[in-house]
């Protein structure tokens, strides 16, 4: 079970997050109206296997939206921050 | 006269409940029409609000989502990294003056609270909770936001008491699953459900 | 109730002060406080226990813990029947009722067992090989016999009356094992101040310590170490306690049997406890346990693990034998020898190994123990119990065995081909323990952070200082099975006893090529059943290691997975069950409801009132009645489950016009306006009503089933892609009851009750927001309509809920109001044309549902981009239309498929997304989604439903049945 490092209330089991897709792309401008930027955007995935940027909800906690550096082989969780500090790597 | 009619008005029963015949180990009552305000804002202009707050209030605001502060029966909980809740009567909030860069929502139906007290407080909130309620880990004033059995809850350990005495203040319409679930839950050590106020 | 003919007088660890009676198989026995269900069955004499999972074959008590794989019973009755339970892990109590399994008649004729006497048409995989003819359907009559063979115990027919828990846990240590090294560490880190739980899965601590005869050195250390740990604040040990699961960041799962050992539980007290326990550092103290040596029928009565039969002599001073042959590889089985001998028995010992440690061979003989060095044991003989064994000499080089030598008549044969580690929480974090060949077992080679492997599991001789080592690991010779004797007729020999898996299956299965591990596993089923294959599965990858002809390090382990032992269903579910499954939802006006005659239905979480009906009225009689009396006077239903949402601050306008396709700016306070909001991939998400309470407040409903995808919709926005926006959004859905009042007396009734305010048409238009007072309560008033008529929705803070609604209800009397629930609700809509859920349903569009015009071409929208995508702007998308059928008094069907008459192929043209009467038409309708749309206006097509091969004729029209220019919501 993963636990989740929330920087607003501390290591939460997982029960409490929803998990919120890859978090590798940013999101377009609105205004954008390529349809290949918001394709890409909206479904296009890496699935890479081993480190992942991805989001999570803390919906049972204060539903702040978190940004989780995740293993996908060891389910190690490398780093957590909040989704609006806005950093892609 | 207008009445606030609790969640828990048709099913609350005040008496012994479960297990055994002495002393009972847990007591719970439901904390009726209890104020409850949420203050929020945005990053920049946040910080400026709590300090208007605690002008208006003569109050500090809390820090962190991990600690809640209290004065008698009213306290303020941090639930979010801009978002407060003040709950129980705080006579200087005036919801009109945050101003511009905060927003007041009432939110005072929207839950129900019980308070759990007694020496197996703790036991009995772990049967659905996940969260380290020891004393080293969740000290008086603790706070957490968490879920018991698909239901959000909010579990505050109150400052100032002699024995162990907790707060759960979960979503109105989930409170009569939350009280059954409660009152099942406290049966096994024997509780004494008290007079609701 | 006979005597106990194999109890010894004295010793053993058992409470001879508390007399015990119990039954199998309807026989009464006596026992003793401290048995467990094996332990008196063997000292009562009792010896045959089961029958065999595939051949029938009789079968006895095999080892002492949680290996058994032969002795599986069913306990109890009525709702507490339990099959498949291992009798030696059942405590014993006063009472206990226990059952053998898989024989009929009974245990000593089981009919089955002609099975046995068939040539090998059971083999391995047979039902990949045999019964597949005559014709190809034969195998379906084949299986439904053999399936009624199958399985060991029955399942309970009756509901269990007991209580089960979960409980959540945090510690520093957790200690699973609570033997010699498990209690050292624990002290270690108990006396540290660490908070450690000790988790042990027998009813007292002591572990390998209690095998040992009473009274020697360990038992003072054991007492010490006891008293200690429990006078510790810090320390929870935790007994009849099972750690079956190891996850990630060593969280585990427990199983407590809290109460299994009394006939019932005490009042409230639950049977079972499923802990999920969080712990900082784990240390693995779970011991080893032993293997056998495979030879010819090795599964009769009366053979077993040596370290059972000697744990039976010194903790439940049973003795399971008088004539022993003991047959062995290692040193271990040499104190199980000794110690039978001391007590009475006539003990020879096989021993593979032509040499021995000296001090072994001069306590053996001390003892009176035969020694036959460097021989094996090349079968066992006996009908329903051994009687004698075969002896060859034994010649670890050469791969057949020699002839026989001679028969030892006995009466228990204590088996021991070797020692494993317990390293299943190690292994389940994906640690493969690895195969050492000098000790001849499996230790672990990779200890993931945060775990220490102490004691037998971690291969340690010396378990603790001071304390009397266990006998040497190091001098074993390696051998697993041996062959049939030369010249004697071949025997069935077992390496997975319970599942009936032979050595000639697992080289059938080498032969057919699975001669990978998993495959291996899979195809013969060793290692699968209750026992995990915790006496199997060594000799199995041996086995196959050398079929294989490579190292045994080469052939690797299956992957283990939790539970480490059964656990029930019943704790893993805790009070999560029935009613309890899930949280229910209720609205504040619930209780007026249930007293009120409402028959209920589930809206998600949600208990809504479906309808009202009258004395007598069945669902269809009571919602054509409703709906009929809302749109003839007026009518009231809860609406309380609907999402409702405050939009918040400076930026809410710009938000709203953000995430809906329609604009905002422009809706000036006290009035609300109809939005649709995308996914970002161009689909429908929801639609609701917003109304603009102030500025910068808007108060947004949403449908009830998407409240909280919407609210987490929103947060992700705010939060990931717009930091910027001052906006904030709060879930209100709990703080405000809600009651729509429809039809075309609604105003004149609201107006007499909420007399605070103006409901002439100009002064409340359609749309408008209102606040005001009905009597003392305050209300917010919309003026919006789900079902096409005039109506307003009225909500008030949720505890004032109830009282809104029978002021309500006590002003409607005048008007003849009629209470709606849900059912009704939707025939109204449906009447009406109001797209819903089930036209909203994760695939469609706006121009799919008929509301393109909605969208704004002035400002950019979530989904707008991809709503303009190739697959979602085909023409031949099917879009919104309305249905009648063509005969009025036949029904249409919900998801009955659209297509031209006579050509009901494929996906057909379409589908009926929503079905009603209409009181309103007198007949029914429906609407759907239909290539074509409306350019197919008055087309007489076909709803095709095949699973019930109905075919009804309908006929296209406008979805908007009634009141299609919409007089009645603007009168």
């Amino acid at each position: 079970m993963l636990r989740i490092a929330c920087p607003y209330c501390g290591e939460r089991d997982q029960v409490e997050f929803a998990y919120g897709g890859d978090a590798s792309e940013g999101f377009p401008e609105l205004a954008d109206s390529d349809v290949g930027r918001w394709t890409k955007f909206v479904f296009v995935r890496e699935n890479p296997r081993g480190v992942h940027g991805e989001y999570w909800h803390h919906q049972y906690g204060c539903r702040q939206w978190l940004r989780v550096v995740r293993d996908t082989v060891t389910h190690q969780v490398h780093s957590v921050a909040p989704a609006r500090q806005g950093d892609r790597t | 006269m207008l009445e606030r009619r609790s969640a828990l008005a048709a099913i609350y029963r005040v008496g012994r409940i479960g297990a055994g015949d002495g002393p009972p180990s847990l007591s719970v009552h439901e904390r009726l029409a209890r104020d409850l305000v949420q203050v929020s804002g945005w990053p920049q202009s946040f910080p400026s609000q709590c300090r208007r707050l605690e002008t208006m209030l003569d109050f500090p605001m809390p820090d962190d989502g991990l600690k809640a502060v209290s004065h008698g029966e009213s306290t303020i909980f941090r639930v979010g990294p801009e978002r407060l809740w003040l709950a129980g009567p705080w006579p200087g909030l005036d919801p009109a003056s945050p101003g511009d860069e905060a927003v007041v929502t009432d939110i005072g139906h929207s839950r129900t609270v019980l308070r759990v007290a007694g020496p197996q407080s703790r036991v009995l909130l772990n049967r659905g909770l996940p969260i380290d309620l020891d004393e080293a880990a969740f000290p008086a004033g603790s706070f957490a936001q968490s879920v018991i059995h698909h239901m959000a809850v909010l579990v505050h350990h109150l400052d100032g008491q002699d024995e162990a005495v907790f707060d759960v203040y979960v979503p109105r319409d989930f409170a009569v699953s939350f009280w059954q679930w409660l009152t099942e839950a406290a049966e096994a050590f024997g509780c004494q459900i008290e007079e609701p106020g | 109730m006979t005597d106990q003919p194999d109890r010894l007088g004295q010793g053993g660890r058992i409470d001879r002060s508390r007399a015990l009676s119990f039954t199998f198989d309807g026989r009464a026995y006596a026992g003793w406080s401290g048995d467990t269900l094996a332990s008196a069955l063997l000292a009562n004499g009792v010896h045959l226990v089961g029958r065999s999972f595939k051949y029938h074959r009789p079968r006895g008590v095999y080892a002492a813990g949680v290996e058994e794989p032969n002795a599986l019973v069913t306990l109890r009755k009525g709702g507490r029947h339990e099959p498949n339970v291992a009798a030696t892990t059942v405590e014993l109590f006063d009472g206990l009722v226990a059952e053998s399994q898989n024989r009929w008649p009974s245990l000593g004729l089981d009919m089955l067992g002609a099975i046995d006497r068939l040539p090998p048409v059971f083999a391995a995989g047979f039902y990949y090989k045999t019964f597949l003819g005559p014709t190809r359907k034969a195998w379906m009559f084949y299986e439904r016999l053999i399936r009624r063979t199958g399985g060991m115990g029955k399942p309970p027919g009756q509901p269990d009356p007991d209580r089960y828990e979960k409980a959540h846990a945090f510690c520093d240590v957790l200690v699973v094992g609570g033997g010699p090294s498990g209690l050292a560490a624990a002290l270690a880190a108990g006396r540290d101040g660490a908070r450690v739980v000790v988790v042990e899965n027998e009813p007292v601590l002591g572990g390998s310590l209690l095998a040992r005869p009473r009274g020697g050195e360990s038992d003072a250390w054991l007492a010490a170490a006891i008293d200690e740990l429990a006078a510790l604040p810090n320390v929870r040990v935790m007994t009849r306690t099972t750690a079956f699961g190891a996850y990630d960041n060593l969280v585990f799962g427990l199983a407590e049997r809290v109460n299994d050992h009394l006939a019932e539980p005490p009042p409230y007290q639950p049977r079972q406890r499923y802990w999920v326990l969080r712990a900082r550092r784990a240390v693995l103290a779970s011991g080893m346990i032993e293997r056998p040596i495979v030879f010819g029928n090795n599964d009769l009565p009366g053979v077993m693990l040596a370290s059972a039969a000697r744990c039976y002599l010194n903790r439940y001073a049973a003795l399971a034998g008088r004539t022993v042959v003991a047959f062995t590889n290692n040193d271990s089985a040499y104190d199980a020898a000794i110690e039978l001998a001391a007590a009475g028995a006539d003990v020879s010992m096989v021993d593979v190994r032509r040499q021995i440690p000296g001090q072994l061979e001069r306590q053996a003989r001390d003892a009176g123990v035969s020694l036959l060095l460097g021989h094996a044991v090349g079968g066992a003989n006996g009908r329903r119990a051994v009687d004698s064994v075969d002896v060859i000499e034994f010649d670890a080089a050469s791969p057949s065995a020699g002839a026989v030598k001679s028969r030892l008549p006995c009466d228990l044969v204590a088996v021991s081909g070797g020692w494993t580690p317990t390293l299943h929480l190690l292994a389940q974090r994906g640690s493969k323990p690895v195969f050492d060949e000098t000790l001849a077992m499996l230790v672990p080679e990779v200890v993931p952070e945060g775990f220490r492997v102490v004691g037998g599991a971690a291969a340690e001789e010396a378990p603790l200082a001071g304390l009397a080592p266990e006998r040497s690991l190091a001098t074993i010779a390696p051998v697993w099975a041996i062959a049939d004797p030369l010249g004697a007729r071949p025997r069935k020999k077992f390496v997975d006893i319970q599942n009936d898996v032979t050595t000639d299956d697992i080289s059938l299965a080498h032969l057919e090529g699975y001669e990978a591990v998993e495959h291996l596993k899979r195809y013969t089923s060793q290692g699968m059943g209750t026992d995990q294959g915790k006496t199997s599965n060594l000799n199995a990858l041996a086995i196959l290691a050398g079929l294989r002809d490579e190292p045994r390090g080469t052939v690797g382990t299956t992957t283990y997975r939790p539970p480490y032992t059964p656990v029930s269903i019943g704790a893993l579910g805790g009070a999560g069950t029935g009613q309890h499954f899930m949280p229910v939802r209720r609205s504040p006006i619930h209780d007026w409801h249930q007293g009120n005659g409402a028959v209920f239905t589930d809206a998600g979480l949600w208990q809504r009132p479906w309808y009202y009906p009258k004395a007598g009225e069945s669902l269809d009689a009571a919602y054509v009645r409703e709906a009929g009396e809302v749109r003839d006077g007026v009518g009231m239903v809860d609406v309380s489950s609907l999402g409702k949402i405050d939009v918040q601050g400076p930026d809410a306008a710009d938000f709203l016009d953000r995430v809906y396709v329609n604009n905002w700016r422009s809706l000036p306070v006290g009035k609300a306006r109809y939005g649709v909001m995308l996914r970002a991939d161009g689909i429908v998400l929801d639609d609701g009503t917003t109304s603009r309470i102030s500025e910068d407040h808007y108060f947004m409903t949403t449908t009830t089933a998407n409240a909280g995808v919407v609210m987490t919709q929103f947060e992700f926005l705010l939060q990931a892609a717009w930091p910027e926006l001052k906006v904030q959004v709060t879930s209100v859905t709990g703080q405000w009851a809600g009651i729509a009042v429809a039809g075309p007396r609604s105003r004149d009734l609201l107006a007499r009750l909420v007399v605070d305010l103006d409901f002439d048409n100009d002064a409340f238009p359609f749309m408008g927001v209102r606040h005001g007072h009905a009597g003392d309560i305050p209300v917010r008033l919309l003026r919006i309509s789900f079902s096409g008529e005039l109506a307003y929705e009225v909500y008030t803070p949720a505890d004032y809920g109830e009282e809104l609604w029978r002021a309500v209800h006590d002003h409607g009397r005048e008007f003849g109001l009629v209470v709606y629930g849900t059912e009704a609700l939707g025939a109204l809509r449906i009447e009406k044309g109001h797209v819903a859920g089930p036209e909203i349903d994760g695939r469609t569009t706006l121009s799919d549902l008929g509301l393109e015009r909605m969208a704004s071409k002035k400002k950019p929208y979530l989904g707008g981009a991809l709503m303009e995508r190739e697959g979602l702007t085909e023409a031949d998308r099917p879009r919104l239309v309305g249905l009648e059928t063509t005969d009025r008094g036949t029904k249409l069907r919900a998801g009955a498929i659209l297509c031209q008459p006579g050509r009901h192929q494929g996906h057909g043209i379409g589908v009926v997304t929503s079905v009603t009467y209409s009181p309103a038409l007198g007949g029914n309708i429906g609407i759907g989604l239909l290539a074509g749309g409306m350019s197919r206006e008055g087309e007489v097509i076909d709803a095709v439903f095949p699973l019930r091969g109905e075919v009804v004729a309908v006929r296209v029209r406008s979805p908007h049945f009634v009141d299609p220019e919409g007089e009645r919501l603007h009168a």
